[in-house]
């Protein structure tokens, strides 16, 4: 026994404070509500086995979420491919201006477009896509992924209203129809952008609005349907 | 017993070609307990093995598990069994098996009557038709999911002819 040691039995143990390691907190994991996604299964309910395209995060609980719905899933994940977003432009002194090629002030715009033949789908899930890409970028698919859709099919689009250097890159992993847990993706690349009402409003050329709505989370979500074709 | 890993190589150089195909039965952390490390051995040890540097073209059937590193292209078929397509597996075919797990890169259609586990660094394009399906974080994949249908009705429909069923085969009659 070692001659500092107490004496009175072994029973007693001496407590000692063991120094903790501080470590950084984990990313927050929360569940959120979400109304668009139950409007977009009632919406398919009449379908006897509707196509889904998910251009989203790749996420095994979502497939069999939504083949338990009767869904025929289609998984093209378009999001992980993409590049990171590019710095903030540089203020440039008005008099350098003209000395900068047309070029540079115009970079071109990311798009993107799920090889799939058109009119195939029911309903495509975007997830937040679009907030990884410029306003043109956006538009040109949006409208390839109208072309995929079949006559009055549904897109479902998310929209996060935070600023983009604040939030990480997120999966959404479907709970229930009425519940998504966002779990958050640090070592995926951020999206770049955050849109604005109006902009969002101007992206959906050729859908018709169908439901908007602005959770508690600083989420949109835009449930929208193909317009019908024009009649000749 | 220290010198495991050393041992090993030693007598048979051939199964370090097991760990470059790191089958989901098999990876793990190394510090897992030594009769763990022992029942993955075995199981690996079972599994036939295609290595890195074997190009097959053509129908692949077996009746055991198989571990596939290098090139195939064409048609795999292991009914109740396991397949593996390890890190360095290219494979452009459709596969069959009762569980598959995928850490290289397919092309083709895949069913499983079991279960398709898609791996960190596997990359899929193609269809899959299984009754469970895993995929891990960073997996590409590029296709459509089927968990309802049965791996049954993939089978290549059996041509029914009713009128050649219907009459029996007529014999030119006999000469008197």
């Amino acid at each position: 026994m070692p001659p500092s040691a107490p004496l009175g039995g072994g029973a007693r143990s001496i407590q000692t404070r063991v120094p903790t390691v501080s470590q950084p907190p984990a990313p927050s994991r929360l569940h959120h509500s979400t109304k668009n996604l139950k409007r977009l299964i009632d919406a398919l309910s009449p379908h006897p086995a509707p196509h889904l395209l998910d251009v989203g995060r790749l996420c095994d609980q979502n497939i069999t979420w939504l083949i338990h719905h009767r869904c025929k899933v289609t998984v093209d994940d378009q999001i992980t491919p993409l590049p990171p977003p590019p710095p903030p432009p540089k203020v440039v002194p008005a008099h350098f201006r003209d000395r900068l090629s047309a070029k540079e002030e115009t970079p071109v715009p990311i798009v993107v477009e799920p090889d799939h033949p058109d009119g195939l789908f029911d309903a495509i899930l975007c997830w937040d896509l679009l907030d990884y890409l410029d306003p043109p970028g956006a538009r040109h698919t949006l409208l390839r992924l109208a072309h995929l859709l079949k006559p009055r099919g549904y897109l479902l689009a998310f929209f996060n209203c935070e600023r983009a250097a604040t939030r990480p890159a997120t999966l959404y992993r479907i709970v229930s129809a009425e519940q998504l847990d966002y779990e958050p993706l640090p070592h995926a690349h951020p999206p770049g952008r955050a849109y604005e009402n109006r902009e969002i409003q101007e992206l959906f050329i050729g859908f018709d609005l169908v439901n908007s709505c602005y959770l508690k989370n600083r989420m949109r979500e835009i449930l929208v349907q193909k317009k019908p074709a024009p009649r000749h | 017993m220290w010198n495991w890993k050393e041992e090993r190589d030693e007598r048979s150089p051939a199964r370090s070609a097991d760990a470059a195909a790191q089958p989901s039965h098999a990876a793990g952390p190394e510090t897992h307990h030594e009769s763990r490390r022992t029942t993955m051995t075995q199981s690996v040890q079972q599994s036939a093995l295609i290595g890195q540097s074997i190009l097959f073209k053509g129908e692949l059937t077996g009746n055991e598990d198989l571990i596939i590193d290098g090139t195939v292209e064409g048609k795999i078929d292991l009914k109740e069994h396991h397949l593996t397509i390890g890190k360095n597996g290219r494979i452009k075919a459709d596969l069959r098996a009762k569980t598959i797990t995928i850490i290289g890169e397919v092309v083709g259609q895949i069913v499983a009557d079991d279960k398709v586990e898609l791996q960190a660094t596997s990359r899929l394009q193609g269809d899959i038709i299984a009754n469970r399906l895993s995929i891990a974080d960073g997996a590409h994949f590029k296709g459509s999911v089927d968990m309802e249908r049965k791996a049954e009705m993939v089978k290549p429909a059996v041509i029914h002819d009713e009128k050649l069923h219907a009459r029996p085969p007529q014999r030119a009659p006999l000469p008197v």
